[in-house]
């Protein structure tokens, strides 16, 4: 499938999240309120990727 | 007033369906391997159909996988671990939502939702209420319970996601309910067709208030059929002076469909989240072609804690002929869920669904929304009573209303009914879910 730029810069980003957030959740070790909100923030994250599905699923 | 775009995601609402396809197989083939390596319920499953991830090629290979019944569950839900059973994918220090099954159907099944589960399902609800016309100027009024059931629990957080003013309208009872309504001025609300008709009926004749005169101009209807069948949607469309949009969903499965602001006569599957195959319910083959009712299979494909895949929900559901208006690629199933297999009877050899008699009965002027149907034997024979309040405007009338409500069954079911005329306001009422159809023969 042909997808705009628009589509493939958001798609960026959204995995930009993704990773910057398990970095987060890496370093969260002993800080329940890190850990528990860098979850909650990756729960988020989880569903802004199914909003926007990798190119190669749509093919 | 500023524009906003008509889709809550216009890249998965609009898009073309080979991509759609392509999507769900891949989806389809991940949460397939994730319940076949994370659950012993699922890996037996499978295992005795002898299918395996890397069998699922195509979504006619989708069909090789073995269908889960309710029943199944409430087995699963014997072992360990306690209360969710075997079909458990993730460990249950994960599980941070428990709600469970209405029970009437049954004994109730768990269900176990993780974060990121529960974020799904308030996702999922914001494509209905978006579909809908909520924005974030809308003040929402929800007159539920908030309790174990899942009902509208997602639909406030979704209201909230979309930046919306939630109300929470539980724990006060359907006057102070309606008090409220009138203090805070609410444009939307959520709840059960029954619940929306009891409200009006308890503004009108207990409280001297025109429910029609209210700020709502939007109701999201779920929880049962009602809001599809079309004069049960005009009677709380008139009741209220407001749109009355519908909303199929399940506990075991998801919030998988949703009615638009275009009111196309059926409901969007949100096929970018759900796969919904029809299946005949006498030979079990797959049904395609648009007007022909089956059995709904469905898979919902990023439910993670207690996967459901190629789930029979018993719900009865047809395609549509056309694409909606409205441009979504979502195919609409034609007039929501028609009814539930499990309701679905034959009385004298006849097939009978009790959304049709209800489409009856609210059709006709001059009955009340209430009713009860009767299925007996008398000696070898079936007999039907049809239990109706007569309005008390209607009562002196009831010699020209009873023809009309007798020749309009039969023309719509086939059959001949014994009328019982009741009282406005005797039969019983029901907070939540109705339970109308009672078919004695099976006692």
């Amino acid at each position: 499938m042909d997808v705009s730029e628009e589509y493939k810069v958001i798609l960026e980003k959204v995995q930009a999240m993704d990773s910057w957030c398990r970095d987060l959740l890496e370093v969260s070790g002993s800080q329940p309120c890190l850990e528990r909100n860098a979850r909650r923030i990756q729960a988020s994250v989880e569903m802004l990727k199914l909003d926007f599905p990798e190119i190669s699923d749509l093919e | 007033m500023k524009k906003t775009n008509p889709y809550w995601n216009p890249f998965l609402e609009t898009l073309p369906r080979e991509s759609l396809r392509a999507l769900q197989l891949n989806k389809f083939r991940r949460i397939f391997k994730w319940a076949y390596d994370h659950s012993a319920f699922h890996r037996r499953l499978y295992e005795s159909a002898g299918v395996r991830p890397e069998d699922i090629r195509s979504l006619e290979d989708v069909r090789k996988v073995p269908k889960v019944e309710k029943t199944m569950m409430r087995d699963i839900q014997l072992k360990d671990p306690f209360p969710y059973g075997d079909a458990l994918c993730v460990p249950l220090e994960e599980v941070t939502e428990y709600r469970q099954t209405s029970g009437t159907t049954g004994q109730p099944v768990y269900q176990a939702d993780t974060w990121t589960d529960w974020e799904w399902w308030s996702e999922c609800w914001a494509y209905i209420l978006w579909a809908q016309g909520y924005r974030p100027e809308d003040r929402v009024f929800i007159p539920f319970g908030y309790n174990v059931f899942v009902a509208f629990w997602a639909g406030h957080y979704a209201a909230e996601k979309i930046g919306c003013e939630v109300v929470p309208g539980g724990v006060l009872d359907t006057k102070a309910r309606l008090l409220k309504i009138q203090e805070i001025r609410p444009t939307a609300m959520m709840a059960t067709p029954t619940y929306i008709l009891g409200m009006a009926e308890t503004a009108r004749h207990k409280m001297g208030m025109d429910p029609a005169l209210t700020s709502i101009n939007k109701i999201t209807c779920a929880g049962e059929p009602g809001a599809s069948i079309p004069s049960t949607k005009k009677r709380m469309e008139e009741a209220w002076n407001a749109r009355v949009y519908d909303h199929s969903g399940a506990t075991e499965i998801g919030a998988w469909s949703y009615e638009c602001t275009e009111q196309p006569g059926g409901l969007h599957v949100n096929e970018a989240f759900f796969h919904v195959e029809i299946e005949d319910r006498e030979t079990g083959e797959p049904i395609e072609e648009p007007g022909r009712p089956g059995e709904m299979i469905i898979t919902a494909f990023d439910r993670k804690a207690q996967p459901c895949i190629r789930f029979d929900s018993k719900d009865i559901i047809q395609w549509a002929e056309d694409p909606c208006p409205c441009g979504r690629t979502f195919r609409l199933i034609k007039g929501g869920v028609i009814g539930r297999a499990d309701d679905i009877t034959k009385v004298k050899g006849v097939l009978l669904s009790p959304s049709a008699i209800e489409e009856v009965v609210r059709s006709i002027d001059g009955i009340g929304d209430e009713f009860e149907v009767v299925v007996e034997k008398k000696g070898d024979i079936d007999q039907i009573t049809l239990k109706v309040e007569v309005l008390p405007d209607y009562r002196e009338r009831w010699g020209e209303v009873e023809p009309v409500l007798k020749d309009q069954l039969r023309l719509k079911t086939n059959l001949g009914y014994r009328i019982e005329v009741h009282e406005h306001n005797t039969l019983p009422r029901y907070d939540v879910k109705a339970r109308r159809f009672k078919d004695l023969r099976k006692h």
